[in-house]
């Protein structure tokens, strides 16, 4: 018996019908696993989020989460499953307050959601100072942690993170690392979607190296950053590829 | 008239019209939100709901009231019907916000036809009652239906306001206004939160529509010219702002009404185009609105 909560297989898809950005991709997430996903820009890192939270119609291949097959189903049947996906920009609702915005993560739950609230304001202490405020006004940094708060208010088992690190200043980077890898250790499965690769390769469990819509390397974050084809990908050069 | 006596009139005068520029806007703004294309039948569902109660409470004879309650439950589903059948099938088609736009237009067209060959081209009296002087306001004099258009733009104003910051269905309808697709990663259906805005706006319409008559009387044109001026009062407000729609409708109706004093009245479109116009260049956000993301639904 597997142990995978998600198995991509052979997936071809890609914006408009018939002109897959994806080609053939296979892909798979073990249980409280920290996936990291990259590539140069372009080698379909977003898109392949995308596919796998239902955002975009797959031309081919099966999608499996927790054994179910889930091509084909749109992101509002998804989430209900136990997946959540933050994307890379325009992630949180601008004229929401922060609260609300939280709260709109677990829009599709039943009862209290005070518990919930508390756990992610004792994670990301900011917003609790913020939490009447609109999220339109805060920070990039700020931002990135409501989006992946917000997720965390549905307790899914997996994180689809689509470059959370876009747009932010080193040090904001390095604080939102530290959160993706405690968020982790609370047991979730992550895929993260990053274009610093050295620091997500670092952090990860595994990794995938993707070029033209296609998986080319798989291994621990240390294969991959010890493999000289994948810096050559990045930057012409098999030593350095940050 | 003495010059106080005046003043008070048109300031009153003002407030009337700009309370019916508000209500048409903050109902054309509450679509406008979460479906992202200007709704021209909206003008249609304004006059459609005037002819309702006509054809009701005149020609059938039936209650005033039952009349107005039945025409804008009718009004709301005419509404919701044209989202269901027109709207929503374009968007599944991946049609732009200018094609539903050009489709609205189309029913707009479609309805006014229609009204004009039921009824005719006349002017239809909706308050056939003895003519009265009027409530005294100061200086100014108000009639029944005119203080009903006030009071009845500030309970909507309120209901919506409330709606909107106080409700589960509100907080869709700004999560979707935010970013329709980031609502949907949610659970939300924005094709449920998009019909719930053509219903309450259609019925808002109706209202409007039942009001002006009553007011004015009735002609098939009479839904397009208030949509109009409501356009503009939530375009220079800030169009996803009711507040803003609301402060702006009063401006505008301060300003038409002092340009109908100063001016001749067929200036009065050039002078509402101008003041759109100024807004578009100076602060196309409006009064009270934010920059909104360029996202389809």
């Amino acid at each position: 018996m597997t142990n995978n909560i998600l198995e991509v297989e052979n997936v071809y898809a890609g914006y408009v019908q018939d002109l897959n950005i994806l080609q053939g991709i296979n892909f798979r997430v073990a249980t409280g696993e920290l996936v990291a996903v990259i590539g140069p820009n372009g080698a379909g890192k977003s898109t392949l989020a995308k596919a796998i939270f239902g955002l975009l119609t797959l031309n081919q291949g099966t999608i499996r989460f927790q054994g179910e097959n889930i091509a084909g189903l749109k992101s509002n049947q998804i989430v209900k499953k136990g997946m959540c996906y933050v994307p890379q920009i325009s992630n949180v609702f601008p004229s929401l307050s922060v609260e609300e915005n939280l709260e709109m993560g677990a829009f599709i739950r039943q009862g209290s959601l005070q518990s919930l609230k508390n756990s992610i304001y004792n994670m990301f202490p900011r917003l609790a100072e913020r939490r009447n405020q609109r999220a339109g006004t805060l920070s990039g940094g700020e931002r990135q942690m409501l989006a992946m708060g917000r997720a965390l208010m549905l307790d899914p088992d997996l994180l689809l993170l689509d470059e959370p690190s876009a747009a932010l200043s080193p040090i904001l980077v390095n604080g939102v690392f530290e959160q993706i890898k405690a968020i982790n250790e609370m047991g979730k499965a992550i895929v993260l979607v990053e274009q610093n690769a050295k620091k997500a390769l670092m952090m990860a469990d595994r990794g995938y190296v993707l070029e033209n819509g296609c998986d080319r390397f798989e291994g621990t974050g240390t294969e991959l950053l010890n493999n000289p084809k994948v810096g050559e990908l990045y930057l012409g050069s098999g030593k350095n590829h940050s | 008239m003495d010059q106080g006596r005046m003043w008070s009139q048109i300031l009153l005068n003002a407030l009337i019209a700009g309370s019916t520029y508000s209500l048409v806007g903050i109902g054309f703004s509450l679509i406008f939100s979460p479906a992202r294309f200007f709704h021209m039948a909206h003008g249609g569902i304004i006059t459609v709901a005037g002819y309702l109660v006509y054809a009701m409470a005149v020609l059938f004879k039936l209650n005033h009231s039952l009349s107005i309650f039945i025409a804008l439950f009718l009004a709301a589903i005419l509404g919701s019907v044209m989202e269901l059948l027109v709207f929503r099938r374009l968007r599944q088609q991946k049609g732009s916000g200018t094609i539903q736009l050009i489709a609205s237009l189309g029913i707009l067209v479609v309805l006014q036809n229609l009204i004009s060959l039921v009824f005719g081209d006349d002017v239809m009296v909706l308050n056939p009652g003895v003519v009265k002087e009027g409530l005294q306001i100061g200086a100014a004099r108000i009639t029944d239906v005119q203080l009903g258009i006030v009071l009845t733009n500030i309970v909507v104003f309120l209901l919506i306001s409330f709606l909107l910051h106080r409700t589960k269905i509100g907080w869709m309808i700004r999560a979707v206004t935010d970013d329709a697709e980031l609502a949907q990663i949610f659970g939300i259906s924005v094709e449920l939160v998009i019909l719930l805005a053509f219903f309450i706006g259609s019925a808002i319409a109706g209202i409007a529509g039942i009001l002006i008559a009553y007011d004015i009387g009735l002609t098939p044109l009479l839904g397009f010219q208030a949509l109009f001026m409501g356009v503009v009062a939530a375009i220079s407000g800030g169009i996803t702002s009711p507040t803003g729609t609301m402060l702006a409708g009063l401006l505008l109706g301060i300003i038409m009404q002092i340009s109908a004093w100063l001016l001749p009245t067929q200036w009065q479109e050039a002078i509402a185009f101008t003041i759109l116009l100024l807004f578009l260049l100076l602060r196309p956000q409006g009064l009270l609105g934010k920059p909104l993301r360029s996202k389809k639904v």
